[in-house]
């Protein structure tokens, strides 16, 4: 959004731009300061900063006097810091692999809008705790996306970006957008297998901030990387509303349960990998290093749909799917895999037909914690003899995923949904893995 | 000698907190925080919107500190803690300010933008301060010399600090996001007692409107100096408009002394004197907060503004509604007003009796140890309801008063401590007893009207 074409032309008679510095008067009221851009509001309205700081918009009328003081004067670039990947020693070397959202945002001030940071000199400047914390060999940077807009072409490219810089490097961080950032973790898990530390990142205050919380969660990955020696794809992030420690989360079982705070993201149906203090100490540790083979397998079927069954549901959704030529489909149902069975929307027949006409469909639960079971209740027992797979803890989007990643293969896709690829699946629940709300009391 | 002198006042507003739903009153509801409920948070040094890093924010950056925030979940949310975005512009604080600036006769401007201003000092968990310029010009008139007014902004109160020193720093977050108007006056004060009168005059304006906290600390005055065209000195927290004076008379020697750092300082005060707290804020601490829209100031917005009533129009009002000068013109001054109000307008009780108990008997049995600050106005409004319609006489207002503390309300309390008015039956019955009227009113004074009982008495 801009100025209107009218206020446009008009600015223009005045030869006035953006930028610029101006008097404004209206009603007998004198305004002087710079002509900022419109990001957003009226747009038959001039936004003043004033030399206080202060924004304001004034409508124009007939009655306005608009007069040009002075022209734009460039903010001077900004001095280049000096040699920025500085090498020391004991210190792991990393590649930071950069694909946007808020971590990398930046209020752009020129248009007032949050853009995005795409020059590492600039990311690195946003965040010289990193150099602390490690010998930063490269920035690589595949694509600028908001996580929402990731497709399977950028989940490949991404997989084969990291692999490709594992090489070089003892471990790799991603930066990503937060809301999506799950769904990335559990690609890259099944997409990667390695012996090094591959940590995803994302922030939920932007840097432009002080409170910006992403450095931190940077300097925690990095430390990770260097002394938790985990193998394989996880995901560091806040372990609490303070900036006092991270938590590690298994790329394969951490969800975003929040839709702001800094702690949103959790390990669901087990617990963090570790507790990572900025410090770089770490606190304990949840898993043991098996060492395996070091592979890249970056393929994706997009022909997956993930649908959710509650009481009253169209499972006619479940036709639309097939129709529309999908392989496979997970379930997300209620409580220990429920879908509407005794009724005369029952998703059971379509649920028939889908696996008649070959297509694979999984069973999970939207209440995310705990298992789904066939046997307990006779309208499980009726989902069952189906076909349908029941998926045990998978989280619904890990098991989507994955499930993309299976049907790219000439695999029986049903024995691989249900083996243990890279921890997608808790084969021991635990009584600590439930977030019991009265330790919090908030 | 050119002495430039400028007053900036902040009143808190009494509404909800300007970005968000939580209501607080720090001055009045005490916060219980409790240990287990703390944050802890890190302030980096950022870029202006100028692309600079400001002074003042690098300068306190530079210290690494760790703050500590305490939470009451009473009088704080996500919002507070920087967890959640912001909830758009408080309307009614904004209706509130665009009150202040009729009285004022300050310029609206049409669309008011709000501003992120960076504070690196702990006192905001986000790392800025919320503010938005809504007025600019103005007057304000004093027997010593109008003053022009510059600006009017509502922003947000900072959260307050509880411990300071050691590598600790303590926050508490019930008083973080409450609006503030600020009003900037222009350099035009000729003098301490010149700053003192524009000050109350100030003041008083901000009470008019009626909805304005009341108490220790709800209202802050700051002051501009500089001297010889020099570099402006901000001092903060007035705390005794007595002291401007003094206050004034002592910076200006100080600058003549010692000089001001170049950029401009601004420093605390304590007593009469002031200590350097930071370098001056410069306009690259204010960008613009991208997550709230922008609020234009329709014609319909301004009809809206809360207009306060003058003075002396107040008084004249009370004075019509019975009350006497010396009550009226305490009442209209005093915090109890608002409520006096409210309860006037749902109990139409009597109007004199309200003020007493308000101005009174409640600062009596403030003082004999009664909790009168858990009364609610709901408890208040039921009991001058019972008096109004004739279920209790007045000399008992007082014995429910200090239960009122206990949450019962008013009608329960009368019906456990028996003191419902005696029906006509019942005061027959007292009077065909043949006690006289000392007699029923020593011992039944809490359950008898005096009047009536004279007259029950006189017709026997």
């Amino acid at each position: 959004m801009a100025y209107s074409k009218k206020l446009s032309e008009f600015l223009h008679s005045k030869g006035v731009s953006e930028g610029d510095c101006i008097r404004v008067e209206k009603e007998g009221v004198v305004y002087e300061g710079l002509l900022m851009p419109r990001a957003t509001g009226d747009e038959d309205a001039l936004v003043i900063k004033l030399d206080s700081g202060y924004n304001l918009g004034v409508s124009i009328s007939s009655s306005t006097e608009v007069k040009k003081l002075s022209s734009a004067k460039r903010a001077k670039a900004e001095e280049k810091h000096g040699k920025v990947f500085s090498q020391k020693k004991g210190l792991p070397k990393i590649a930071l692999v950069t694909t946007g959202g808020t971590i990398v945002s930046r209020v752009d001030y020129s248009t007032g809008g949050v853009s995005t940071l795409t020059n590492p000199e600039d990311l690195i400047r946003q965040f010289p705790d990193l150099l602390e914390a490690c010998n930063l060999r490269k920035i690589v940077s595949p694509f600028t996306l908001m996580s929402e807009d990731f497709v399977p072409r950028d989940w490949i490219a991404l997989a084969k970006t990291v692999f490709a810089e594992l090489k070089e490097s003892d471990g790799v961080i991603v930066t990503h957008g937060t809301d999506n950032l799950g769904f990335s973790a559990a690609m890259l898990s099944f997409m990667i297998s390695t012996n090094k530390t591959i940590a995803l990142v994302g922030a939920q205050r932007s840097p432009d901030r002080g409170s910006f919380d992403g450095a931190m969660n940077l300097v925690c990955a990095a430390h990770f990387i260097a002394k938790g020696k985990y193998p394989g794809v996880c995901l560091v992030m806040h372990g609490s509303s303070s900036d006092d420690y991270c938590f590690a989360h298994k790329g394969t079982k951490v969800r975003k349960m929040h839709s702001s705070r800094r702690d949103a993201f959790q390990s669901i149906n087990s617990l963090p990998l570790a507790k990572i203090y900025l410090d770089g100490r770490i606190e304990y540790k949840t898993f043991e290093s098996t060492p395996v083979e070091e592979k890249l397998d970056a393929v994706f079927e997009d022909k997956v749909a993930l649908v959710k069954a509650y009481a009253n549901s169209d499972p006619e959704f479940l036709d639309f799917f097939v129709e529309k030529g999908k392989k496979g489909i997970i379930i997300e149902a209620t409580g220990l895999g429920h879908v509407p069975t005794n009724t005369p929307k029952s998703w059971i027949p379509h649920v028939k037909r889908a696996i008649d006409k070959g297509v694979f469909v999984g069973i999970t639960t939207q209440t995310l914690y705990g298992k789904v079971n066939p046997f307990v209740y006779s309208n499980l027992r009726k989902l069952s003899e189906t076909g349908a797979v029941f998926l045990k803890d998978g989280l619904p989007e890990t098991m989507l995923m994955k499930l993309g990643w299976v049907l790219a293969h000439k695999w029986s896709v049903k024995e691989k949904m249900l083996e243990n690829v890279c921890g997608e699946f808790n084969e021991r629940l635990k009584d600590s893995e439930f977030n019991a709300a009265d330790e919090k009391e908030y | 000698m050119s002495t430039k002198i400028g007053l900036e006042i902040h009143q808190r507003l009494d509404t909800r907190k300007l970005h968000c739903n939580c209501y607080a009153n720090p001055s009045e509801d005490k916060a219980d925080f409790r240990a287990d409920l703390v944050l802890h948070r890190r302030l980096r040094a950022v870029g202006g919107e100028l692309g600079k890093v400001d002074v003042a924010a690098a300068y306190e950056a530079a210290k690494k500190r760790v703050f500590e925030y305490q939470i009451d979940p009473r009088y704080s949310c996500l919002v507070e803690s920087d967890e959640t975005p912001p909830e758009p512009l408080n309307q009614d604080a904004l209706q509130i300010v665009l009150g202040v600036a009729k009285a004022l006769s300050a310029s609206v401007v049409d669309e008011v933008h709000v501003m992120r201003k960076t504070i690196t000092d702990g006192s905001a968990v986000s790392g800025f301060q919320r503010t938005a310029l809504v007025a600019t010009g103005g007057l304000i008139e004093s027997p010593k010399g109008n003053v022009g007014i510059q600006t009017i902004a509502l922003e947000e109160e900072s959260a307050g600090i509880v411990e300071k020193g050691q590598g600790k720093f303590v926050y508490r977050l019930d008083r973080l996001g409450i609006p503030l108007v600020e009003i900037a006056t222009a350099p035009d004060i000729k003098d301490g007692e010149h700053a003192k009168e524009i000050a109350e005059a100030l003041g008083r304006i901000l009470r008019e409107s009626g909805r304005v906290q009341r108490g220790l600390g709800t209202i802050r005055q700051d002051l501009n100096v500089s001297i010889d065209g020099g570099e402006r000195v901000e001092l903060k927290g007035v705390q005794d408009l007595r002291l401007l004076p003094k206050i004034i008379e002592n910076e200006i020697a100080r600058q003549k002394k010692e000089g001001v750092k170049k950029g401009g300082e601004t420093r605390r005060i304590i007593g009469e004197h002031s200590e350097f707290m930071r370098p001056l804020p410069s306009a690259a601490r204010i960008y613009p907060e991208t997550d709230v829209p922008h609020v234009r100031i329709t014609p319909a917005l301004l009809e809206k503004a809360v207009v306060g009533e003058k003075s002396a129009d107040k008084i004249s009002r009370l004075e019509k509604l019975g009350l006497g000068r010396q009550m009226a013109e305490r009442l209209s001054q005093a915090k109890e007003m608002v409520l006096f109000e409210r309860i006037y307008s749902k109990s139409n009780a009597e109007p004199v009796v309200i003020a007493s108990v308000l101005l009174e008997t409640l600062t009596s049995l403030r003082r004999e140890g009664v909790a009168v600050e858990k009364i609610s106005e709901q408890q208040l409004v039921e009991l001058f309801a019972l008096f109004k319609e004739g279920r209790i006489v007045k000399a008992a207002l007082a014995e429910v008063l200090k239960q009122l503390p206990s949450g019962k309300m008013p009608e329960q309390i009368v019906k456990e401590k028996e003191l419902s008015k005696f029906s006509p039956k019942e005061l027959d019955a007292l009077v065909a007893s043949g006690k006289s009227f000392g007699e029923i009113m020593r011992e039944y004074r809490l359950r008898v009207d005096a009047a009536e009982l004279a007259k029950a008495l006189a017709t026997r």
